[in-house]
């Protein structure tokens, strides 16, 4: 049980071209998506956010360069595709099937992001604060305490940013527990493109002044409601 | 009203004429920038928001404006004004084929999109810039705000600055500060400052200049982005804060530069100015002077490599720096630019001749063997006729013999008897002819055999063969020679594919099998497929598929264009590149092929000719020594035909 999930892309690599042709700061996200079956419904409207997600971030040059993209999803946990920067991605195709393993999920993303983080180090690159975005539809079908601990001491820490994104069957008080002291924020009706457009619009910021420092983003209007 | 409501198609009041809000043009932090209609000179930035400081600060600044300010910077023209007469924004002249110094740095967006810019063109980029933060500097002026994006480089890299609107400037004795920064371009001592009660000055601004320059000349490396001596997280502010310069020469910091990066490339001078600029002691920051006096110093002293004619460097380096850095296993930074010797000349006319020379030879191979087959039947004489096509008729022959015979051994009829007499005298004749037939026809195949084993001997001979096959080589090499250019870049083509393959694998290995885009045939087939090995989009190839059992060719073929489709995606920029000694290494060889076949093409109808005399010859001493058969063929062929087609009759 415990070793349910893998990580399928070796940890050393060598020396990216992506770090040597773009020195530009980076901004880690991982889009941390429930693809269990019950979202079998939404899944065509998350692919199709993620394209929006790429071609709104795309009209900003500076953006694209800096945001880097990798997707986990979980239900089993997978790292789905493993960080690119904006211009040079191609969103993948999501499927629904499985399970909520809400808690390995989170600690395989603290994982990659370490991975990641050490990459940057490596190619003398310097970024951002890494950004998880959870999205989930259901309640966490694993213990989820551990990973929640670790997630918060990361934040206190300043390591990370989390953001959780539940809809109507999510457990608010679970998600807030992770995403501490930031409030999740509840779906409505499965506003998927909207809420990806809304990802974007509080990412591109990182090419302009004073991203980072307090992220002081935008009210989700129109897509979900803060829960306090 | 909120002013950022404002947007196309709106009036808005400027000095002395009214404008007309165009389409969005960019969007900024602090306001959106609109074109104006029927004008193509200028354009209006709109705020987000409402400060009613604005309105003298943009009055002071028209008021204040020189010709000198204007070529520096896109300052205000005029404030703009809503109906209420608050003001919204301001006009200023438009740049359209300007670009930020980012994608001037970038090395990507560099070669993707001004593949022939060469450091010279980055040094004198770094140069205006100096020259632009001195004249602000010169008039009282700080910028505050100077970043990669507010920089803005034209085609000739000259330099202009834009949201000049958010300038520090004193006007009748009262100060206006700027109250924007981004952190990674701040000083130390602005750093978690708040902007509103700090006055800037021009020493901030120096600091900002120098990361800059550093950005431009160093490939977009930020001077205090390197790699952590130790394991350790160094967030860019705190190494900026801590005066962690990455590549300082005179202080002991826990970073080093990046991998492949050596700013030995930078003259002295330079490299001591970017330590007096990222030191501790802000009073010995370089002013915007001092950047232009050095930088036009390293002007004097570039160079172009004899290796690569777009490596220009400074000249104080033994061996290119651009060069050793490819050496050095990193990607071609500057386009190679090797000068293609002139292509190979058409070979039409050689083509001409040698085609020539084969049509005026003989064409050996068009003899065939003789084949009796083909002969005339012979015309048979009327009794052979007869019995030969009543002896095919058995049924006629047997009751022939059989019902005399029945009436012979039943004692009935004498009549009988004398019937069955007959007949069997009549039976000589028939078995003589069919007997000679039999005779003739074993030795016709006898002969047949023989020259057929003949022929297929001399099919097989290689002056003949050799000959057809040498007309196709020539005929190839004559393509190649012709489209010698696509020839070349198809292997070009290839020598890409073989260099960046391990980049192309660690991109496709990003990219899980779980979300293939494989249409309809959904995730039950994929993670099979996946739990069978095949993980990523790097475990997908025509070859490798083939042993996962039991796939449709439909989903074969979804996978393989998925990876085709990321393949693209990869090869989308034309960052990889072959270096000068690759290329040229490539093009001698290719080079040396195109002499080759020139040879060969001139040669061509001498050889064509030879190979032709040779088949000539085997083919006389294969007439000779077939003839004693072909005349049997001859002599029997025709009777033995004529019998056959009766039988078959």
């Amino acid at each position: 049980m415990a070793k349910e999930y893998a990580v399928d892309f070796p940890e050393l690599e060598p020396l990216g071209d992506d770090m040597f042709l773009n020195a530009e700061r980076r901004c880690p996200v991982i889009l941390l998506l429930d693809t269990s079956a019950s979202m079998a419904d939404n899944i065509d409207a998350v692919n199709d956010g993620l394209q929006l997600l790429r071609n709104d971030l795309m009209q900003d040059s500076l953006a694209s360069q800096r945001v880097e993209i990798a997707l986990m999803t979980f239900g089993p946990v997978r790292l789905i595709q493993d960080f690119v920067t904006v211009d040079r991605w191609l969103p993948p195709r999501l499927y629904a099937s499985g399970g909520t393993p809400m808690g390995a999920a989170l600690e395989t993303a603290l994982q990659q992001i370490q991975i990641r983080k050490r990459a940057y180090r490596e190619a003398g690159i310097s970024y951002y604060r890494p950004w998880i975005w959870l999205v989930t539809d259901g309640a966490p079908t694993d213990k989820w305490h551990p990973a929640a601990e670790r997630v918060q001491t990361e934040v206190l820490r300043g390591g990370i940013e989390m953001f959780t994104i539940g809809t109507d069957n999510a457990d608010t008080s679970i998600l807030s527990a992770i995403s501490r002291p930031r409030p999740p924020v509840r779906l409505r009706e499965a506003k998927y493109r909207e809420m990806f457009v809304w990802l974007s619009q509080s990412l591109k910021p990182v090419s302009r002044a004073e991203f980072g420092a307090s992220l002081d983003l935008p009210e989700p209007v129109g897509w979900g409601d803060i829960q306090a | 009203m909120i002013p950022s409501l404002f947007g196309s198609g709106v009036l808005l009041a400027g000095d002395r004429t009214e404008y007309r809000l165009g389409k969005k043009i960019a969007e900024g932090g602090e306001g959106i920038v609109y074109r104006v209609e029927g004008r193509d000179d200028i354009v209006a930035k709109i705020y987000r928001e409402f400060d009613f400081t604005r309105e003298a600060k943009l009055r002071g600044m028209v008021a204040r404006a020189t010709k000198r300010l204007h070529r520096v910077s896109a300052w205000p023209l005029s404030p703009l004004q809503g109906p209420d007469s608050k003001t919204v924004g301001f006009i200023m002249q438009r740049l359209e084929s300007w670009q930020p110094l980012h994608s001037v740095y970038q090395v990507k967006h560099r070669l993707d999109n001004y593949p022939n810019r060469t450091w010279a063109f980055l040094v004198r980029a770094s140069r205006n810039l100096a020259v632009c933060v001195h004249d602000l500097h010169e008039a009282d002026l700080v910028l505050g705000d100077v970043n990669e994006s507010n920089v803005l480089v034209d085609d000739r890299a000259m330099v202009k600055i834009i949201d000049a609107d958010s300038f520090q400037i004193e006007i009748d004795s009262r100060l206006y500060p700027c109250k924007v920064g981004k952190s990674e371009l701040l000083p130390p001592e602005l750093l978690g400052a708040s902007f509103k009660d700090t006055r800037r000055t021009q020493e901030h601004d120096r600091f900002s200049l120098a990361i800059l320059i550093f950005q431009t000349l160093v490939f977009g490396r930020h001077p205090f982005a390197g790699r952590p001596k130790k394991d350790e997280e160094l967030p860019l502010e705190a190494c900026i804060q801590k005066g962690y310069y990455a590549y300082t020469q005179q202080r002991d910091v826990p970073l080093g530069p990046p991998p492949n990066i050596d700013i030995k490339f930078l003259p002295e001078d330079i490299r001591d100015l970017f330590e007096r600029a990222f030191g501790s002691d802000s009073a010995r920051r370089p002013s915007a002077n001092e950047w232009f006096s050095a930088l036009k110093g390293l002007e004097d002293q570039l160079k172009s490599c004899p290796e690569n004619s777009s490596h220009k460097h400074w000249m104080g380096t033994g061996k290119c720096p651009w060069c050793e850095m490819e050496e050095r296993g990193s990607f071609p930074v500057f386009r190679s630019s090797v000068d293609i010797a002139e292509l190979p000349e058409q070979s039409d006319q050689l083509w001409k001749e040698v085609q020539d020379a084969r049509q005026n030879l003989p064409l050996p191979d068009q003899f065939e063997r003789p084949k009796y087959q083909d002969f005339q039947p012979a015309e048979l004489s009327g009794p052979e006729k007869f019995f030969g096509k009543t002896a095919t008729r058995s049924p006629i022959w047997f009751w022939a013999i059989f019902l005399p015979m029945q009436a012979v051994l039943r004692g009935q009829s004498p009549l009988a008897a004398s019937i069955l007499v007959l007949v069997v005298l009549a039976l000589i004749p028939y078995a003589f002819f069919q007997a000679r037939n039999q005779l003739r026809r074993r030795k016709l195949l006898k002969a047949d055999a023989a020259l057929q084993k003949m022929w297929l001997q001399y099919g097989a001979d290689q002056s003949v063969q050799t000959l057809n096959r040498r007309y196709e080589e020539l005929r190839d090499m004559h393509e190649v020679l012709n489209g010698f250019d696509e020839y070349v870049q198809q292997a070009r083509k290839k020598a890409l594919e073989t260099k960046y393959r391990p980049q192309l694998e660690s991109f496709l290995r990003k990219y899980s099998l779980l979300a293939a885009d494989i249409g309809p045939y959904g995730r039950e087939k994929l993670s099979a497929l996946y739990d069978s090995g095949y993980k990523t989009a790097a475990d997908i190839g025509d070859d490798k598929l083939k042993f996962a059992g039991g796939q449709s060719s439909e989903i074969r073929q979804a996978l393989m264009n998925w990876r085709t489709t990321l393949e693209s995606q990869f090869w989308a920029t034309s960052a990889y590149s072959l270096t000068a000694s690759e290329e040229r290494q490539l093009l001698n060889k290719m080079r040396k092929q195109a002499l080759t076949f020139r040879k060969a093409l001139q040669e061509g109808p001498e050889e064509l000719r030879r190979l032709s005399e040779e088949a000539e010859e085997r083919r006389q001493r294969l007439l000779a020594s077939s003839k004693a058969y072909e005349d049997e063929l001859q002599q029997w062929g025709p009777s033995v035909l004529a019998y056959e087609r009766m039988g078959r009759r």
